[in-house]
């Protein structure tokens, strides 16, 4: 039997492997521009890994943070959430498009988990970002991912 | 939904197949002589370990993608915002895992059956090699689409396809060159292969059909749009290089090569067995009433114009025309080429019974056809009975549509019927006897006589219902009527049928004898065997019908001579009038092959 393919082919992945290994642990993230709108969503998703809900809120324009507080973020199932919304999640940047005043950002998310056969199963997808800036500092004009429990609209005045 | 969507549904549908035919090949199976001498590992054991083995190496390549997948990411990935070792984590503890626990295992295999060659023959040996060498190739498959597709710059970059593509394809060349070096020593497992390889065949067939047909399908459509449609906005992409005809062709270059492959290649010298006729008949008979079923949505669109019943315009109207042409014209294409195919084997003692079996396959087409224009007709006559004696605020024209239809069945139905049908009464008319003793022919009319008393209780059932329901409540209307529709069709329609098919299947009882003509007994028969080619032992398990033992001749007169068929029934006459209950078969220079018997 001629194995000399099989041996060939099993080196190849050996080196495959530690490759994989190496290059792995080496790799660090991105540093973006400071005062860029892709620094800025960097910013925010650090913020969120590190459960930093005041600087998260921050992240967010007047009109956001006015329509929703850090309670209505975090509070109730947010916080009840064993996970981090960026537990086992890769993010990488996909691109950048100007529109007027608005940046969109848009960033691919692959998650991997653990209920497959013989072995995890993944997806991934994309989802973009809505930056304006705001005395001089990119904040989110538009309700970021993951999706918060904010009220949809302005609260109604109240009567007097 | 993709195309390459069915392919899990199909693979699943490929195991069970091997998972049934494993269970009936070790129920026909029957007990190897060495087995009282030479068990091998034992069947517990062997499901154990190949069970174990099985998984560990599943689990392995996963390990492995995932890993090298990692290594992708970094290199064809964007700048990261964040990382996750996920990827890595998981596919390093998949393969530290997996590794052992699928070396030992094989492992102790491989040293089993080197000690034991015994074990070489064992079913559940094959059944995990050719499950494994199928789901390889199904993986192979769907990752060779999607690298073929990014590279034709019609898809995303494909980091898991390109990680998984080398583990894959290593491990179905592992095992398909044991599985070459071994071969398969009796009809059982020769089985198991053949099932793989026309499993493979017909996937990989339907995808080239199917991926041909999409892209033919995509500029035919455009055509159409060309000539008849006014276009307000043209897409994105036009012309030959567009994103969907690239698409299609990946998938047409994937499944050609694995159609050309297992067909070509690997099933080159595999005649004359079960499933290559089976393959066959699903091909031909397949294609005939794709083919057919098409030529009939456009007879049917065409003729639902002319009376009249369309509410589009013309142009909306028959806009499904050019994929209705497009699905007819493949299966067209492998009805010929496949019934060209047919022919060509059936020869010799095939010519008779696949004739039969092609002809009772394309009656059968006909036959339902004709039994769908008949529920139309019933169901129409009476829908339009109950809107007679209703009161009618428009103009009711609802019967167009259904004439449509039924012309279309009738004008499929009759020609294919009334031709296939004919032929086999005038065979059966030549020799009755051969006729109504066919498997075929007994099939068919018991699956009519089954269909037909299944539709009429239904329909009867459900007629009478209707009717003892309104009468009970005092609710006799032309409501009642029209409830009745459907289950008076099903009613009918068997009624129409039944009666001939019965009045054949009585015609049939007057040819058989009552007597059934005993099976000769098997005996325990040893063929003295030289190293090398199985082609002796398997001539004579095929004229005895059972599995034979072989024994090495070790002599050094020791020679094997070479059988015709005629030779090998001649044999299999000898073993069965010899007079003790096993056999030893010494290959002759003079007579052929000598058979001595003792108790």
């Amino acid at each position: 039997m001629n194995n000399y393919w099989l041996i060939g082919g099993g080196a190849v992945l050996g080196i495959l492997i530690v490759a994989s290994i190496v290059v792995s642990m080496l790799q660090k993230e991105a540093e973006f521009a400071p005062g860029s709108p892709e620094a800025a969503v960097q910013a925010y998703l650090r913020a969120l890994d590190e459960d930093d809900f005041q600087a998260v809120h921050d992240a967010l324009s007047p009109e956001l943070r006015e329509r929703c507080s850090v309670k209505d973020m975090f509070g109730g199932r947010y916080v009840g959430q064993r996970r981090s919304a960026l537990e086992d999640k890769r993010i990488t940047l996909e691109g950048a498009r100007k529109l007027d005043d608005i940046t969109f950002v848009t960033v691919r998310i692959v998650e991997l988990h653990s209920d497959g056969l013989f072995g995890p199963s993944g997806f991934d997808y994309d989802e973009t970002f809505a930056l304006e800036q705001f005395d001089g500092q990119w904040k989110f004009s538009q309700d970021p991912w993951p999706r918060f429990h904010c009220p949809t609209e302005s609260p109604s005045p109240v009567a007097l | 939904m993709g195309t390459l969507d069915i392919i899990p549904t199909l693979t699943l549908l490929v195991i069970v197949g091997g998972v049934a035919y494993a269970i009936y090949a070790w129920r026909k199976h029957e007990p190897d002589p060495d087995d009282d001498h030479d068990p091998g590992m034992g069947t517990l054991k062997r499901l154990y370990f190949y069970g174990i083995s099985f998984a560990a190496l599943m689990t392995l390549v996963a390990g492995i993608s995932l890993t090298v997948q990692s290594l992708l990411n970094v290199l064809f990935d964007g700048q990261a915002f964040s990382l996750s070792s996920n990827s890595l984590a998981w596919g390093l503890s998949l393969f530290i895992v997996a590794l052992p626990i699928w070396f030992f295992h094989w492992r102790f295999i491989l040293r089993s059956v080197a000690a034991m060659p015994v074990e070489s023959r064992s079913i559940i040996r094959k059944v995990y090699i050719y499950l494994t060498l199928g789901v390889a190739l199904g993986f192979l498959v769907a990752v060779s689409y999607e690298i073929l597709k990014w590279a034709m710059r019609a898809g995303e970059f494909p980091e898991f396809s390109l990680a998984s593509v080398l583990p894959w394809a290593m491990i179905w060349g592992y095992h398909w060159q044991i599985e070459s070096t071994e071969g398969q020593p009796s009809m059982e497992t020769l089985g198991i292969r053949r099932l793989y390889l026309y499993a493979a065949s017909l996937v990989g067939g339907g995808m080239f059909a199917v991926g041909i047909g999409a892209m033919i399908h995509t500029l035919l459509q455009d055509g159409y749009a060309a000539m008849f449609m006014a276009t307000v906005d043209l897409p994105e992409q036009t012309g030959l290089a567009r994103e969907s005809l690239r698409t299609d062709l990946s998938v047409a270059i994937v499944g050609g090569a694995m159609y050309w492959t297992h067909w070509h290649r690997f099933a080159r010298n595999e005649k004359d067995s079960i499933l290559r006729w089976i393959a066959l008949f699903i091909a031909s008979v397949g294609g005939a009433a794709t083919a057919l079923g098409s030529v009939g949505v456009m007879v049917s669109t065409t003729l639902s114009w002319l009376l009249g019943s369309a509410s589009q315009r013309a142009a909306l109207h028959f806009e499904d025309m050019p994929g209705a042409l497009v699905v007819a014209s493949v299966g067209a294409v492998a009805w010929a080429l496949f019934r060209r195919r047919v022919l060509m084997e059936a020869v010799g003692e095939y010519a008779t019974p696949v004739r039969r079996i092609y002809d009772h396959l394309m009656t059968a087409f006909g036959l339902i056809a004709l039994a769908g224009a008949s529920f139309v007709i019933f169901n129409t006559a009476l829908a339009t009975v109950a809107e007679a004696m209703s009161v009618s605020i428009a103009d009711n024209d609802a019967w167009r549509s259904p004439v449509a239809a039924i012309l279309a069945m009738l004008i499929i139905g009759i020609p294919v019927w009334g031709y296939y049908w004919r032929r086999l009464r005038t065979a059966y008319a030549a020799d009755p006897e051969s006729e109504v003793t066919a498997l075929s022919h007994r099939v068919y009319i018991f699956a009519v006589l089954g269909a037909g008393a299944l539709a009429f209780l239904g329909g009867g059932g459900g007629t009478l219902f209707v009717i003892l329901r309104d009468i009970l409540d005092a609710d006799l209307s032309v409501e009642t009527l029209r409830d009745l529709t459907p289950a008076i069709g099903f009613a009918l329609t068997s009624a129409l049928f039944l009666p001939y098919h019965w009045a054949i299947y009585r015609t049939d009882q007057s040819f058989q004898t009552d007597e059934p003509t005993p099976e000769p007994a098997r005996k325990r028969v040893t063929l003295l065997t030289t190293d090398g080619d199985p082609t002796l032992a398997r001539t004579i398990e095929d004229a005895l019908g059972y599995s034979i033992r072989e024994a090495r001749w070790s002599d050094p007169e020791a020679f094997a001579p070479t059988l015709d068929d005629d030779e090998a029934i001649r044999i299999a006459g000898e073993i069965s009038q010899s007079g003790g209950s096993n056999v030893l078969l010494i290959p002759d220079e003079v007579a052929g092959m000598k058979v001595v018997s003792y108790d």
